[in-house]
């Protein structure tokens, strides 16, 4: 069990690159490198170096492009673009990415789940007023919740990110009947 | 004793070795002729020494040799048959577990196993991992490789990084370098994401 995550993503950098190096064609492996970098982005940012985060997440960007380039319907690629608008404070341009995964995709549960993120901080943003956005989330949620109780082989969240779900569903859907009854 | 403790990590070498027995029987020879201990030979019996030394010499260059061998085959044969039953747990796991077939990033991308089936999956693996276990063998690149997948799909990318890193030791054909490699920057990429989500719970 790692304790040190940004010393291995860096063992999963170097050893994507050198996949990547025997196989440049492997478009799966270059949208994980684009994870990676992320990731990466994404701990340099806790600790507060934020000039080596956004060189990463400039990488992770160019990473998903290339993705992209290959297959423009590349779910996984578009995904990993909504996160780094998402990081990059962006929720507006994130949700664009993410209406996009989840549209070619659409048993995609990470990418519905970020969506919701997403939608929830534009909705926080608005100062809890944006209704649309709302309504939106609410249907997110729901499907998330959907996806992860269906039959099947999906992709399961991990608890915290189950927990968290739960707790907007029961906070959004009365928050909508409020709305909804007071128009 | 002292000074030969120093030196005995430099003769591990098998090579090494058989130069330094040598070294000593011949050394033993050279000081009981030089002790005088012997005496002078006649020329008939310097003849029969010669030609002993011709006869049962080649005898004895022979039967380590040939022991040698033997020895090897004997270890590569043990290392098939763990082999071939390791290859029947996992072919048998691969029943199980259709996506085993599939590529290293098709499984990062698909679900984990949960319930029956991941019990299941677990109990193959922990069948192969007696048979390496009990008999210690080496085990080969590409069943290793197999192994490592199959950790990756039960959810259990410590031991998937494992077996992957073995496997680039144990001389593995380009493909399987090279699923082993795509396969160590998946395990490490899902150990990150592991301790993220730890530290992620932490600052909750």
């Amino acid at each position: 069990m790692t304790d040190d995550p940004e010393a291995t993503l860096k063992k999963a950098e170097e050893f994507a690159l050198s996949a990547l190096r025997s196989d440049p064609n492997d478009q799966m492996m270059r949208a994980q490198l684009g994870y990676t970098l992320k990731d990466l982005a994404g701990a340099y940012l806790r600790q507060g170096r934020s000039a080596r985060a956004q060189q990463a997440m400039d990488d992770a960007e160019a990473t998903f492009t290339e993705v992209l380039i290959a297959n423009p319907l590349d779910a996984s690629a578009l995904n990993g673009l909504g996160n780094l608008r998402a990081m990059r404070g962006d929720p507006d341009g994130a949700i664009d990415y993410y209406e996009r995964a989840t549209n070619v995709e659409p048993e995609y549960t990470f990418a519905w789940y970020d969506y919701a993120l997403s939608l929830d901080a534009k909705y926080e943003r608005s100062g809890r007023k944006d209704f649309a956005t709302l309504q939106k989330l609410a249907g997110v949620v729901v499907k998330v919740l959907e996806l992860q109780t269906a039959d099947g082989q999906i992709q399961r969240l991990p608890d915290a990110a189950l927990k968290y779900i739960f707790k907007l569903k029961d906070q959004i859907l009365g928050e909508v009947e409020r709305v909804k009854a007071a128009h | 004793m002292k000074g030969f403790a120093a030196v005995a990590p430099y003769l591990q070498n098998p090579l090494t070795l058989i130069g330094f027995v040598l070294f000593l029987v011949f050394g033993l020879f050279d000081r009981i002729i030089a002790a005088g201990i012997l005496p002078p030979l006649t020329t008939e019996g310097g003849l029969q020494v010669v030609q002993l030394l011709l006869s049962y010499g080649f005898v004895l260059a022979l039967v380590p040799t040939i022991l040698g061998m033997g020895l090897q085959y004997y270890k590569i044969h043990r290392d098939l048959v763990v082999n071939t039953k390791v290859e029947a747990r996992l072919t048998e796991l691969q029943a199980i577990l259709p996506g085993l077939a599939k590529s290293i990033a098709e499984i990062a991308g698909a679900a984990r196993l949960s319930g029956d089936k991941l019990e299941q999956a677990k109990a193959y693996l922990r069948d192969a991992e007696n048979l390496i276990g009990q008999s210690g063998r080496r085990i080969n690149a590409g069943n290793l490789v197999l192994m490592a997948k199959a950790y990756l799909l039960v959810g259990q990318p410590e031991r998937a990084t494992s077996c992957f890193e073995q496997a680039l030791q144990e001389g593995p054909t380009d493909a399987e370098a090279a699923e082993a490699r795509q396969g160590l920057a998946t395990s490490y990429q899902l150990q990150a994401n592991e301790a993220l989500r730890r530290e992620d719970f932490r600052h909750d």
